[in-house]
């Protein structure tokens, strides 16, 4: 259970706070929604290289991280495809300085020419060390492109290409800047050794002046239904070949996403998960296998991913793989199984809530997805699933239509 | 337009004190460390066996026994111990450690009277089936042909073989041909010589009664044999060569390794070096980041790290560059070394280290698991508590003149491996 108290400012900036007296430590999370499905098909990766922008200093703070460091703290930030979250934890004595520092690079954000030079390099090199120089790096580009046709989700959140990032100009992260950073584009989520009222006189202080902004009119295009399944194979630089499946799964505001998500345990998490035990453990056809959603803000994906043992070939392994596919959709799972993924997720919920930064970064994305309250509700809608919902869900998904299939192969 | 731009005023961490842990001595006289605190109904139990690569009869034979535990009992199946363990939903993990493999079980605490029963069959009689070792280590195969196509990976490998030697627990590499030659026997060896109750250290951390220390004793520890025994010992023959260039034609970057041999915790430039290591290239706003990522744009990341275990440490500086950069990345460097050796570094950013670092240590004694990894860190390198205060006082007192002392002593060059992999 975690308490938590919520408001909005007049420029709609939303807040919530976590009190938790155990810790000397306070976590910040300042979350915008924008990410890699805000971008154009010519402009790639934006998101993410505008997320190492926001660490250029202001007009009025030349260098973001100093006083953080100085206040005894830790920041970063990530971008996915759906947001970008700065954080930080800091010793909550000193909190106030992250409020003095994100408040100001919201309003005062000062793009300049050398920063952006040096930060595309860094980002070129951190598309080759994750995507190009590392085996099967790049599979996330041919998958998602192979899977959607029309929806932002065809690239990863790095870019499609280096060139994207390469060609970006100082006019293009201006108007990046303007049509998502404000505070009614935002949630600020205070977790730790902090009280209440503290917080919110500290985001009044702060945040309260900065003006609302007009949010970008930009539309999302939907992806289509699938209709046919869709094949690629690569021929790649890689000691073993690879198998990858996607199918196309509802977004992580549906019910029905806990349901996609005790599927894909039931298939993988655990020794003891049957296409762990069956496939690898028993036939010994694979000697890795894993599956899992993307839990993504619209409509995403369920992936299964494997190597095939020495000697087997894809074309086995897919076969397998559909059998034990098939066997979801035609019996039912026997009640022990179901509720040993419940006491598993039971588990992972409780986990999840020992880190003040993991709260504050839960609490952020489920106010987000429209319901902070989702924090507590989830062990519920965990509990509550039965072994014909998960039949009814392997119904809907494991279609040959609603399947993408790449072949990653060696040289 | 926020006009208030005042920075808000700071409050300088002066104390930090590691929670109280509790120390008892069980029936079979195993130590267990008991660390009670947190705000969830969670555990952490972690199983420490001194069974170690100085422990070994052959290559490899320490990382298989600990990976193979859980694959079969007298009494179970691989099989129904995972199934077990998931219903009850434990996690449970075998850290890598060259001198003390460990078991951790992580669950909720109204499983753990369940999953203790499983826990102690694992270790009091483990069969480490023929079958399952013969694909287990088929699978290490396929992985590790995975793993040496990576730059950043053979560097590490390379620079750390170059460090302690071929033949060294700390500097052998795991490659194909050692894994054909363990056979069950090996490992049924190991286990009994060295998964022994003299060899054995127990920490328990979370919200923990009086309850889950008496399973423990009554169940868990009951089956773990009597005796102890000693580790083998090893000269450190490091390579003859300072500098390695392994040439990967089709490699994107080029991986850069430096290296060179320290020390443990016990000695007394540790600390120092400590503050040391986090100006060069231990945190963001470190030498070789600020100038290297943050001014050149050459990498996304560099870094210079202490890695220490029980007998021996090193200081490696990594990098992953693009090929066109490499010497001048080399050279940024060697820059770095020579500004540290030659020039006082500023109270300003001397001051603003021993704040960064008074808060990760802040961060240190958060939560029970936080506070276990200390105790760990204790007990495993024979350290009491003043090894902490130590280097917290150490952080709060040295002087730019002491730091570049220690440069000179250090961070000379000559003295590190330099590992290049790429173009």
């Amino acid at each position: 259970m975690i308490k938590y108290t919520r408001f909005q400012l007049d420029n709609g900036l939303r807040v919530i706070v976590h009190e938790d007296a155990s810790t000397p430590m306070a976590a910040f999370s300042l979350l915008y929604h924008v990410g890699s499905k805000n971008e154009s098909p010519q402009k790639t990766g934006f998101a993410h290289l505008f997320e190492h922008l926001m660490f250029g200093g202001t007009t009025t703070i030349p260098d973001f991280d100093t006083p953080i460091q100085m206040a005894g703290g830790e920041n970063n930030a990530y971008t996915n495809a759906d947001v970008t979250n700065f954080y930080c934890t800091l010793p909550a004595s000193n909190l106030e300085t992250i409020f003095w520092l994100e408040a100001d690079r919201m309003a005062n954000l000062r793009l300049n020419q050398k920063t952006l030079d040096v930060q595309r390099k860094v980002v070129v090199e951190e598309f080759k060390e994750t995507c190009l120089n590392q085996p099967y790096g790049d599979v996330w580009h041919h998958l998602m492109d192979l899977t959607f046709k029309k929806h932002p989700y065809k690239w990863p959140t790095i870019g499609k290409e280096i060139s994207h990032i390469e060609q970006a100009k100082l006019s293009d992260v201006k108007d990046f800047f303007d049509a998502y950073y404000m505070p009614n584009n935002a949630i600020l989520v205070v977790a730790g050794g902090i009280k209440v009222e503290g917080i919110k006189r500290l985001a009044e202080k702060w945040f309260g002046k900065i003006p609302r902004g007009i949010p970008s009119k930009y539309s999302i295009p939907e992806e289509p239904e699938q209709m046919t399944i869709q094949k690629k194979t690569v021929v790649a630089d890689v000691p073993l070949d690879a198998l990858y499946m996607t199918f196309h799964v509802g977004s992580r505001i549906d019910e029905d996403y806990y349901i996609y998500d005790l599927l894909t345990d039931i298939m993988c998490n655990g020794d003891s998960a049957r296409l762990y035990r069956k496939l690898k453990k028993e036939l010994h056809i694979f000697s890795d296998i894993d599956a899992y959603i993307t839990g993504s803000f619209h409509p995403g994906l369920l992936v299964i991913e494997g190597k095939p043992s020495k000697g087997v070939s894809l074309e086995k392994i897919e076969a397998a793989i559909w059998k034990e596919l098939e066997t979801l959709k035609d019996e039912l799972i026997p009640a022990q199984e179901l509720q040993k993924f419940k006491n598993k997720a039971e588990s992972a919920l409780v986990f999840s809530e020992c880190n003040i930064l993991n709260k504050a970064i839960n609490l952020a994305y489920f106010e987000l997805l429209g319901d902070v309250d989702i924090a507590n509700k989830q062990v519920q809608y965990y509990q509550k699933i039965t072994v014909k919902d998960i039949q009814r869900i392997a119904r809907k998904t494991f279609r040959k239509e609603n399947c993408s299939t790449l072949y990653y192969k060696s040289l | 337009m926020s006009n208030n731009n005042q920075a808000p005023q700071l409050h300088p961490i002066s104390k930090i004190e590691i929670p109280h842990f509790e120390q008892y001595l069980l029936d079979n006289d195993i130590p267990l460390y008991v660390v009670n605190m947190g705000t969830q109904p969670v555990f952490k139990l972690e199983i420490i066996f001194e069974a170690g690569r100085f422990h070994e009869d052959k290559r490899l034979v320490s990382n298989l026994t600990s990976r193979m535990l859980k694959e079969g009992t007298t009494k179970y199946t691989g099989a129904q111990i995972a199934e077990q363990i998931d219903f009850f939903a434990g996690t449970l993990g075998r850290p890598v450690n060259f001198d003390s493999p460990s078991i951790v079980l992580y669950g909720l605490v109204k499983h753990f009277e369940n999953l203790i029963p499983i826990l102690a069959e694992i270790l009091s009689s483990p069969t480490f089936p023929q079958e399952e070792l013969k694909n287990y280590i088929a699978e290490k195969k396929q992985e590790l042909q995975v793993n040496l196509t990576k730059t950043d990976v053979i560097a590490y490998r390379t620079v750390t073989e170059a460090i302690f030697g071929t033949n060294h627990p700390y500097g052998y590499n795991s490659v194909a041909k050692d894994y054909d030659k363990i056979s069950q026997d090996d490992l049924i060896n190991h286990f009994k010589q060295h998964y022994v109750q003299g060899n054995c250290k127990i920490i328990l951390s979370g919200q923990i009664t009086d309850k889950l220390i008496q399973l423990i004793n009554s169940v868990l520890i009951p089956g773990i044999q009597k005796g102890k025994s000693s580790p083998n010992f090893f000269d450190i023959n490091p390579y003859k060569e300072k500098s390695i260039y392994i040439k990967k034609e089709n490699a994107v970057q080029t991986a850069i390794r430096l290296g060179r041999k320290l020390f443990t915790q016990h000695h007394e430039d540790y600390a120092g070096l400590f503050v040391l290591n986090t100006i060069f290239g231990d945190y963001f706003g470190s030498r070789l980041m600020s100038n290297i990522r943050e001014d050149k744009g050459y990498t996304y990341n560099i870094y210079s790290m202490i890695d220490i275990m029980k007998r021996e440490g090193s200081l490696i500086i990594g990098t992953e560059i693009s090929s066109e950069h490499t010497t001048a990345t080399l050279k940024e460097i060697i820059k770095e070394t020579k500004i540290l050796q030659e020039t006082l570094v500023s109270q300003e950013e001397l001051t603003l280290v021993k704040n960064y670092l008074m808060g990760t240590f802040l961060n240190w004694v958060d939560g029970p698991f936080n506070v276990a990894s200390i105790v760990k860190t204790l007990i495993l390198s024979d350290l009491n508590i003043e090894y902490f205060n130590t280097l917290i006082d150490t952080t709060k007192e040295i002087s730019p003149k002491q730091i570049q002392l220690l440069a000179q002593k250090y961070l000379n060059l000559d003295d590190f491996y330099q590992v290049i992999v790429g173009k």
